[in-house]
């Protein structure tokens, strides 16, 4: 035990270049953690546990990187959602085109694609036409369909749709395009629309056999209108790509990025909060018994023993399924095992502290015992609980990670540990579908050798022997 | 008759981020065989730094600068660490380290620790390594019964005696011992006193004491050298050095240190020892001396009075 | 005489904390315990009935019928002493004594390899795999985290001590089940030297399984080395960078000791107790952690045991683990007091 201040406690440090590069660390897990915040949408976030609000995105891609180190040209998943709208009108009819526009160089078909749109109709129902023009100029007549008729009232009201590649409506139509333009007959179920689409001319392209026609593509959608009150709301294209963003997809189609990058400012919350709380509470609870000696001390540090003895996780476990797993329990149960350590330092040091002479005469001078307590012992203890805070933080966090990586994490808040946990779930390690368990992994580590690198510099900055080694 | 020579030694250590720290800086004296030579000083003055050096044992950053030592005519600078080793340290000059707590491992038995040099310097076995360390205790007033003890179970007295047969397992012909009487009690301390000069006596060893006490060092010492700052400021026969003390500092530690068996203190020097990573440019002591005079700005030079008598001190040049 | 006081109090020390982790562990599943079981006497009680067709017969009335069953459920409940609330003294009690005599009772759902349904069974089938796993991993990361540690101690400020030091911070940060699904990934997906589950596809009696189980056994048991030894060295490093300041080392060299024998003789030597306890502890806390490593690896242990009790909430299986892996932690700090005693002379004394 060594009573360092403060202040030369940080001259002492900043002599430990790796202690440093932990404080760096920490500091951009900070600005990532408020990115977070900033950028991506908490709704993403809160909707992480809900299929249907990820149906827009590729199963299982990896990031779209990866091209760059492959030198593959994995197409992109592109989610379009700005199309070039434009309005005109053939007699009464109103016709309203939205244009998608996008560059596809890569040199693998998408996955799959879909239209989604949303419109407002009243009596008479109108009529929508997709279509797709491809750099060679060729058009391409994908789906043509009536809106289902209102059942009652002709009150124009809102209406959701969608046309997938997989509509056997599609394969119909692009089979009498091959029928009509190259004189091609082919099964409509011969027809996979997605490669068709993209593939160069030939009589193959039915299947994709000819290969990928790169160059700027169009879908054009084209919405035939009756009534004077209908209009289109809105509407979105999904190339299904291989590739997604910056973390990639997994198996549930969730954006990797939204639960990893959200997954910063919750595992440094959880590992920070339990790591001072329990060191306060440690702290209270080892002055308290050293200072007041006695049976107390007796009663308190055999509580303490025990506490020590039991092993943890088991008992994590079993706290978590019993008693519920919201990430507020979760804490709790963290800190009931955290304290234990670091009270029964607090009461040596506290022990060694009072029976300095000094000690004696500022309580023969009459000092309280709370003034005692705050102004000699707990000051000399405050960086014996610094560094043992920066230790027990990754401790924190990882523990975490492992009760949510059992399963047993809040369903609410997802972490890195149940990313994990899913992966691990689905064979992610088995299937190698890398991406999905190496980057919540490495966010783990990277927290938690943030904390680990100020702790030992910590460690050693405030043991004379290690000092300068 | 030969014995030990030092001339101009000089150990410093080196740590990273500071400048080097001086501890010894030429120092040169010499031990006559079967003789014996005090070295007073406070703590921090180099001495023990100066024992170590000479044992070629200073721990990193440490290391000799410059210097020469030889024992009986023969340069030991110029050994290699492997001869050094296997001819001199323990054989010829061995220790008695600060603190015999520390000194033995508190995980072995006494007879352990002390058949090791028989072992490894010597080549001999186990029965004989064992029956000469119970012959080692027997001459330094021990027990044989104590060979299978550990030092925990020892009192004091006792671990400092053992640790004195541990140094002159190999018969050494010269004993340094660190501060031998530190924190043992007074009565301890004079028995320990009268052990050490009567190995002198009897084995004929020569005897290099460092220590803070005066009046430790009346008792055995035939020569006295004071040292302040990594320097030797006054050096001479005990006699004369007690009789008529020359440099300030050493009047100062005598009128501090009143001849009464152990129990004395050096105090009441004012002022404090100065930082020998950067000493002052002058006479070292010259901040603290009471009859500095303005040449006390450069370096004083050592002064031989006549009879082995010399001081660092420009009141004499 | 001091040791043997010593042992009594020890033992009993851990038979109380025994006592209070049961005691805990029924308090914290009581609650829940309770309402499983009750529903599934009922269920069974109601099916047994239901598929006595003779005994349906007799029944005019579904009502009479559904009271029959009820009152059949009941006698049930109360025949198992169920009808005392989990914090009955009496019920505490006796299952307190079950549990502590190692009679942990039928397992609801798990099955052991035999189809045996006794807890007991089903967990000593499962520990001597664990012991073998985390034993030897234990034994090989404290080897070679101690000749590591010693290594970069001797050279303390060198770059082997950099490298270790660095070694360990970035080991001891990431958790070791991520790790595993790396190493999956490596060796198994990608390199396919070593299978992804650590589960020999043939049964336990067939003469090949014990070689199986070894082959299984490599890519965990390396895992956890590589991942461990590296926070190993770390500690002994610094308790050997103090040792190595003491002042008998100095003697020792002095005396002509070889260096080899300073640093793995005295110095290592003087380390052992707080190494001991460390390693003991480390043996204990492997076991702890056992419960994800396994699930990882699929390795079919005590801690995969464990995690499909609690898939299934196999209440009589939990208590049982719960309080073995206790009983493991506590007979582990028990044996390092008993050794950190021996090796240290000064404690020896009691």
């Amino acid at each position: 035990m060594s009573a360092l201040p403060v202040g030369s406690l940080w001259k002492e440090y900043r002599r430990y270049r790796s202690g440093l590069a932990g404080l760096a660390l920490l500091a951009s897990l900070l600005a990532l953690s408020a990115m977070a915040i900033a950028l991506v949408p908490l709704d993403a976030y809160g909707q992480w546990n809900n299929p249907s609000y990820w149906s827009e995105y590729p199963k299982a891609a990896p990031p779209a990187w990866v091209n760059y180190i492959t030198g593959l040209k994995l197409p992109e998943h592109l989610v379009l959602k700005d199309p070039i709208i434009d309005r005109s009108a053939i007699g009464r009819v109103k016709v309203i085109t939205h244009t998608f526009r996008f560059a596809f160089p890569y040199e693998a078909f998408p996955d799959d694609f879909l239209f989604k749109f949303s419109l407002k109709y009243g009596a008479s129902p109108p009529l929508v036409e997709l279509s797709a023009e491809r750099p060679d100029g060729v058009r391409m007549l994908l789906a043509r369909s009536a809106m289902p008729p209102r059942s009652e009232g002709s009150e124009a009201r809102a209406y959701d749709s969608a046309i997938f590649s997989t509509d056997r409506n599609l394969r119909v139509n692009l089979a009498n395009h091959l029928a009509e333009r190259l004189g091609i007959l082919a099964s409509p179920d011969g027809i996979s629309p997605e490669r068709m689409i993209f593939a160069k001319g030939g009589p193959s392209m039915a299947d994709g056999g000819t290969g990928v026609l790169k160059g700027d593509y169009a879908f054009q959608a084209r919405f035939f209108l009756l009534g004077d009150q209908d209009d289109v709301i809105s509407s979105s294209l999904v190339i299904g790509g291989k590739v997604f963003g910056l973390f990639g997809t997994d198996d549930l189609r969730r954006d990797l990025s939204v639960g990893i990058l959200w997954g910063t400012p919750i595992a440094l919350s959880i590992g920070i909060s339990v790591a001072v709380l329990s060191a306060l509470i440690g702290l209270a609870y080892g002055v308290i018994s050293g200072y007041h000696g006695g049976r107390l001390d007796e009663l308190m540090m055999r509580l303490n023993d025990v506490a020590y003895a039991i092993p943890a996780l088991p008992f994590l476990i079993l706290l978590a399924l019993s008693l519920g797993r919201s990430l507020l329990y979760v804490i709790a149960y963290l800190i009931l095992f955290g304290w234990v350590g670091i009270a029964k330092v607090a009461r040596s040091a506290a022990l060694q502290i009072k029976a300095a002479p000094y000690i004696e005469a500022v309580e023969l001078l009459g000092a309280s015992s709370w003034r005692v307590i705050f102004r000699h012992i707990v000051p000399q203890l405050i960086p014996y609980a610094i560094a043992n805070i920066a230790l027990s933080v990754p401790a924190a966090i990882l523990a975490e990670a492992g009760l949510s990586f059992l399963g047993l994490g809040d369903p609410r808040v997802p972490t890195w540990g149940q990313i994990l946990h899913d992966a691990q779930l689905h064979g992610a390690a088995a299937r190698g579908l890398w991406w999905w368990a190496l980057s919540p992994g490495m966010m783990l580590a990277l927290s938690s050798l943030a904390f680990v690198m100020i702790g030992y510099a910590l460690d050693r900055a405030l043991n004379p022997r290690m000092r300068g080694i | 008759m030969g014995g030990l020579e030092v001339e101009g030694l000089r150990a410093y250590y080196f740590p990273a981020d500071r400048p080097p720290i001086r501890a010894v800086d030429g120092v040169s004296f010499e031990l006559k065989g079967g003789s014996s030579i005090g070295f007073v000083g406070e703590s921090g003055c180099g001495k023990s730094t100066l024992g170590l050096a000479l044992l070629r044992l200073l721990p990193s950053p440490g290391r000799i600068v410059s210097g020469a030592v030889r024992l009986d005519g023969v340069d030991l600078m110029g050994l290699t660490e492997g001869e050094f080793g296997r001819s001199i340290r323990w054989r010829r000059i061995s220790m008695v380290f600060q603190g015999a707590m520390n000194a033995l491992s508190p995980v072995y038995t006494i007879g352990h620790q002390l058949s090791e040099p028989l072992i490894y310097r010597l080549g001999l076995s186990k029965g004989e390594a064992r029956r000469l360390s119970i012959e080692a205790l027997e001459e330094v007033g021990l027990g044989g019964d104590l060979m299978d003890r550990y030092p925990h179970e020892l009192s004091g007295g006792m671990r400092q005696r053992v640790m004195i047969a541990m140094a002159l397992a190999l018969r050494p012909e010269i004993l340094i011992a660190d501060e031998p009487t530190t924190a043992l009690d007074v009565i301890v301390q004079a028995q320990i006193l009268n052990l050490l000069k009567d190995l002198r006596e009897r084995l004929g060893i020569s005897i290099m004491l460092l220590t803070h006490d005066l009046g430790v060092i009346s008792e055995i010492a035939d020569a006295i050298a004071v040292m302040y700052a990594g320097e030797i400021v006054e050096l001479g026969p005990s006699d004369l050095i007690y009789s008529s003390p020359k440099h300030p500092y050493t009047k100062g530690l005598m009128a501090a240190a009143p001849r009464i068996r152990g129990g004395s203190k050096i105090a009441s020097i004012p002022g404090h020892p100065p930082d020998l990573g950067n000493p002052p440019k002058g006479c070292r002591f010259g901040p603290r001396c009471s009859a500095a005079i303005p040449a006390c700005e450069r370096p004083p030079p050592m002064v031989e009075l006549g009879a082995g008598h010399s001081v660092r001190c420009w009141l004499y040049g | 005489m001091a040791l043997k006081g010593f042992l009594i109090q020890r033992a009993l020390n851990m038979a109380a904390i025994l006592l209070i982790t049961v005691l805990l562990t029924m308090a914290i599943l009581g609650p829940s315990a309770d309402a499983i079981l009750k529903r599934a006497i009922e269920q069974e009680t109601r099916t047994e009935i239901l598929q006595n067709k003779e005994l349906v017969g007799k029944f005019k009335d579904p009502g009479e019928l559904e009271d029959y069953v009820k009152s059949q459920v009941q006698g049930r409940i109360s025949s198992m002493g169920l009808n005392d609330p989990w914090y009955s003294p009496k019920r505490l009690w006796t299952i307190a004594i079950r549990v502590m005599t190692l009679d942990f009772g039928q397992s609801y759902y798990i099955r052991g390899y035999g189809g045996s349904s006794n807890v007991r069974d089903i967990i000593l089938e499962s520990l001597p795999r664990t012991v073998l796993l985390f034993g030897t991993a234990t034994l090989l990361t404290a080897i070679l985290g101690i000749l590591i540690g010693a290594a970069a101690a001797k050279r303390a400020g060198s770059l082997l001590d950099k490298i270790v030091m660095g070694y360990a911070a970035i080991s001891n940060s990431f958790p070791l089940w991520w790790i595993g699904m790396l190493a999956i990934l490596l060796f198994s997906y990608t390199l396919r030297i070593f299978p992804a589950r650590a589960t020999p596809p043939i049964p336990p009696a067939d003469p090949a399984y014990p070689a199986a189980l070894l082959y299984h056994m490599a890519l965990p048991l390396l895992t956890m080395v590589s991942m461990g030894f590296g926070g190993w060295a770390y500690m002994v490093r610094n308790l050997m960078v103090g040792m190595l300041q003491e002042d008998y080392i100095m003697v020792a060299r002095a005396k002509g000791v070889p260096e080899g024998r300073i640093l793995y003789g005295h110095a290592l030597r003087s380390a052992a107790p707080p190494i001991v306890t460390m390693m003991a502890l480390a043996l204990s806390g492997s076991f702890g952690g056992a419960m994800i490593t396994e699930a990882v690896f699929d390795w079919p242990g005590l801690g995969r045991l464990y995690w499909e009790a609690i898939g299934l909430l196999d209440v009589p299986v939990i208590v049982g683990l719960t309080y073995v892996s206790t009983l493991v932690f506590l007979l582990s700090v028990f044996m390092a007091d008993i050794l950190y005693g021996i090796l240290d002379p000064r404690i020896r004394i009691g």
